[in-house]
């Protein structure tokens, strides 16, 4: 299970945009800062990183309002399933 | 016995192709939990394999350990940066674990009557027991109902959340008999049950961290991705988000 499509997901209910574009959006946002990692190769710190960095500056490039929170509450969805990183 | 320790060999077997499943997914993934849980598997191996050889010692050492060992997976893959009661649950591990073996002690040199020392010192051991299964139990079920209804998550993954769920409350049960487990030589209903028991445990345990494939087909029928299967190029992706 491509974990990345759990959040894009997610983050497209935050954002009100298109899931396949979040999916996408997420996915190359990990490529971005984990070049040579697979969605499943990402740990829970790893994951973290990349919506704190990546991702940010990622929808800040398409113009994503409330970018923080945002930010904020796809990190507090990851603490919550943090677990699907090793079970999935 | 023969038949007991014939049982165990089996265990001890389910228990190596279980951390051979869990070692290969580690090796594909990197993930350190998993390894955490690589060594757990295989304490817990090595402690059946004493139980067979009959040296209660080494059993109860490795027995804890691993009880120890599950703890801080369970804290690394359910509690990163959320309040946890890993702390309180390793102290009370530690302080299960010292009396188990001074009930050990006492038992060895018949300091109390053999019977009531190994029933005090079973009533530890089924504390560690009762420790781990609950807390896997809430962290998993806690978990699992997080994203039960989520479409995005695969119904094998879902599964092996229940199969965790499962197992956990096997070793409730584990630990609310493990005192009832008579002496050497003897049986009981407590050791038969026990015995059924461990065999659902350890059973789950291996279909949750092996999950072969005809489970993972099982689990997924009729099961249809919400996600596309054709990539977005990056200027889609853009043009999506605006």
């Amino acid at each position: 299970m491509n974990i990345t499509n759990y959040f894009g997901e997610y983050l497209s209910k935050l954002t009100d945009k298109d899931p396949r574009a979040c999916r996408g959006m997420i996915r190359i946002a990990v490529k971005e800062k984990f070049p040579n990692k697979t969605p499943e190769q990402l740990d829970y710190n790893e994951l973290k990183e990349v919506f704190n960095t990546t991702l940010k500056e990622r929808l800040e490039r398409v113009y994503i309002t409330n970018i923080d929170q945002i930010t904020e509450e796809i990190t507090l969805y990851l603490v919550k399933n943090q677990s699907l990183l090793t079970m999935a | 016995m023969y038949q007991a320790a014939i049982i165990f060999i089996i265990f001890v077997a389910v228990r190596l192709i279980t951390g051979g499943a869990v070692f290969i997914n580690w090796r594909k993934t990197g993930k350190k939990n998993l390894l955490i849980l690589l060594i757990y598997f295989l304490v817990n191996a090595n402690s059946l394999i004493f139980l067979i050889l009959e040296n209660l010692w080494i059993y109860d050492l490795s027995s804890i350990t691993a009880l120890i060992v599950i703890l801080v997976f369970i804290d690394r893959t359910f509690y990163k940066d959320r309040t946890s009661p890993f702390k309180l649950l390793l102290i009370l591990s530690f302080i299960l674990g010292g009396l188990v073996i001074a009930f050990n002690l006492i038992r060895e040199f018949s300091i109390l009557q053999p019977e009531v020392a190994f029933f005090i010192h079973n009533i530890f051991i089924g504390g560690l027991f009762l420790i781990y299964g609950s807390w896997s139990l809430i962290a998993s079920g806690k978990s699992l109902r997080s994203f039960i209804s989520s479409q995005a998550v695969e119904p094998w993954v879902k599964g092996r959340y229940k199969l965790v769920i499962f197992y956990s409350c096997s070793i409730i049960i584990v630990g609310l008999l493990t005192p009832f487990t008579p002496l050497e030589g003897t049986i009981n209903w407590s050791l038969l049950i026990l015995t059924v028991v461990n065999v659902l445990r350890i059973t789950g345990e291996a279909l949750a961290w092996i999950m072969p494939n005809f489970l993972k087909k099982y689990y997924n029928r009729g099961y249809i991705s919400p996600v596309m299967i054709e990539e977005l190029s990056e200027d889609e992706i853009t043009e999506g988000m605006i």
